[in-house]
């Protein structure tokens, strides 16, 4: 019994002088979440949990429940990249440097709250993404670059595609995948997305593209893509999407100052300066199936991204120590 | 007899065939002290008894937990000795662990007649104990 006690008062001791634990509010549709000391990196949100990098830890915070889980602490490592998550699984890539400089990639499952190492190597590795329970990434061994995907259950590998000039950008939903590729640093950006279900490729050149256009990477969901372009003499930024089955292209919103869309294959969110002149942004939505755009939220400046999925809607605001995710429900 | 068993003579005797003769004397055996573990019916053997049996069973429970967090990902094995028998299997950690362990509950069984075999088998217990509480508190906690 003294053994027993002395064990659940050792944890409990541990967990109350840890540091990575958020500190999660409730609103009236949602959530208010904030990282005392070490602030909220680069946040995601896919189906009910939301991921992201504070300091040294990924977090994961089930939007259900409120509850967060400590998935990983990189410890010594020199750099994170941000969490990429799927309604079933959040992955991150982790360098350690030093003479045996490494790149390890992470998986953590939301059903088994299993984390699993998938791979260790001394290859340079970029842009994970995760769909369902298959994660890709980008691979570069000198001038050659390959997509990799990776099963989280099984941990079988396979490369999808190699040659020079993939990327920068990978996408993945579903049973599809594509990245972006040219043939030259001036040639226009083309895109290739691959069904793995069908292994059938289809490749086309991302509309809209003029010179001193800066694209802001894509979002692939349900088949569509959404994407941001910035001009940068007028600093006018246009939010497309771009339909993969009939290739139809469709202008959302074009103003300036826009933060980045949000993209859940239904709906577009973004946030623009508000109309009245203040220090405010509004968060902004439209649904593709139709309808006008319609505000969601009114959050104080300082928006660096928005996300959507499903009913909710979620925008990270500040930096450092002093930045938060407000979490909401999306407006019928 | 081993020199670990002369010491066990005196309750022995009490069990022996010439002590269950009747015109043979009883073994004088003190009062028990108040407070102590006799005088609430408990005889220390009996006590080491359940504590080996509890320690056995904290020892499985630490086993499968330990492998249930290493299967998480979260966990490392701190003892090298069991880092290796992991890493060779759960089969051959399970045999490494589980018979050591035996061999140890036996060995203080065998020495049950000494106080230390009773103050050695409750401080394993307690610390088995701590370990396996901490480790379902975290394996809860998830």
């Amino acid at each position: 019994m003294v053994g027993a006690i002395l064990g659940v008062a050792g944890f409990a001791f541990e967990q109350a002088h840890s540091d990575w634990r958020p500190l999660a509010t409730r609103t009236v549709l949602g959530w208010r979440v904030s990282q005392p000391i070490l602030g909220i990196n680069e946040p995601v949100m896919a189906g009910d949990h939301l991921a992201w990098q504070s300091g040294p830890y990924t977090i994961t915070m089930d939007l259900r429940s409120g509850r967060s889980r400590l998935i990983g602490n990189a410890g010594d490592a020199q750099s994170l990249t941000p969490p990429a998550v799927s309604p079933d699984a959040t992955l991150w890539l982790q360098y350690t440097p030093g003479a045996q400089e490494k790149t390890l990639i992470y998986a953590y499952d939301f059903s088994s709250h299993r984390r699993q190492l998938l791979l260790e190597t001394e290859a340079q590795l970029d842009m994970p993404v995760v769909a369902g329970d298959t994660v890709y990434w980008l691979r570069g061994q000198g001038s050659a670059t390959a997509v990799v995907g990776c099963d989280i259950v099984s941990g079988r590998r396979r490369v999808l595609a190699s040659g020079s000039g993939l990327g920068p950008f990978l996408l993945a939903d579903g049973a599809l995948v594509a990245w972006s590729h040219r043939g030259q640093p001036t040639a226009p950006l083309n895109l290739t997305v691959l069904d793995t279900g069908s292994g059938t490729t289809t490749d086309f050149a991302l509309p809209g593209q003029t010179p001193g256009a800066i694209f802001v990477p894509p979002t692939l969901a349900n088949g569509a893509l959404v994407w941001m372009r910035v001009d940068r003499q007028s600093t006018a930024a246009t939010i497309c999407t771009y339909d993969l089955r009939t290739l139809a292209a469709r202008q959302i919103v074009t103003a300036r100052a826009l933060v980045a869309p949000g993209f859940d294959g239904a709906t577009v969110v973004w946030a623009q300066p508000a109309q009245d002149g203040g220090t405010s942004e509004v968060v902004m939505g439209e649904r593709l199936a139709g309808g006008a755009p319609f505000p969601i939220a009114r959050v104080p400046d300082g928006v660096q991204s928005v996300m959507v999925s499903g009913e909710r809607v979620a925008w990270w605001v500040g930096r450092g120590s002093s930045s938060w995710v407000g979490v909401s429900r999306l407006p019928r | 007899m081993s020199g670990f068993e002369r010491g066990d003579d005196a309750p022995e005797a009490a069990s022996s065939p010439a002590a269950s003769l009747p015109d043979a004397p009883l073994p004088s055996t003190p009062p028990p002290r108040p407070g102590s573990l006799a005088r609430h019916g408990v005889s220390g053997e009996q006590l080491l008894f359940w504590l080996l049996l509890e320690l056995w069973v904290l020892n499985a429970a630490d086993l499968l937990l330990t492998r249930y967090s290493l299967w998480l990902g979260f966990a490392t094995e701190s003892n090298g000795v069991m880092a290796y028998f992991l890493h060779e299997g759960t089969l051959t950690a399970t045999v490494f662990k589980i018979g050591i362990v035996s061999v140890g509950v036996l060995a203080l069984w065998r020495l049950r007649r000494r106080p230390t075999a009773l103050v050695a088998a409750l401080a394993l217990t307690a610390i088995f104990a701590a370990v396996v509480a901490y480790q379902a508190v975290w394996v809860l906690s998830l």
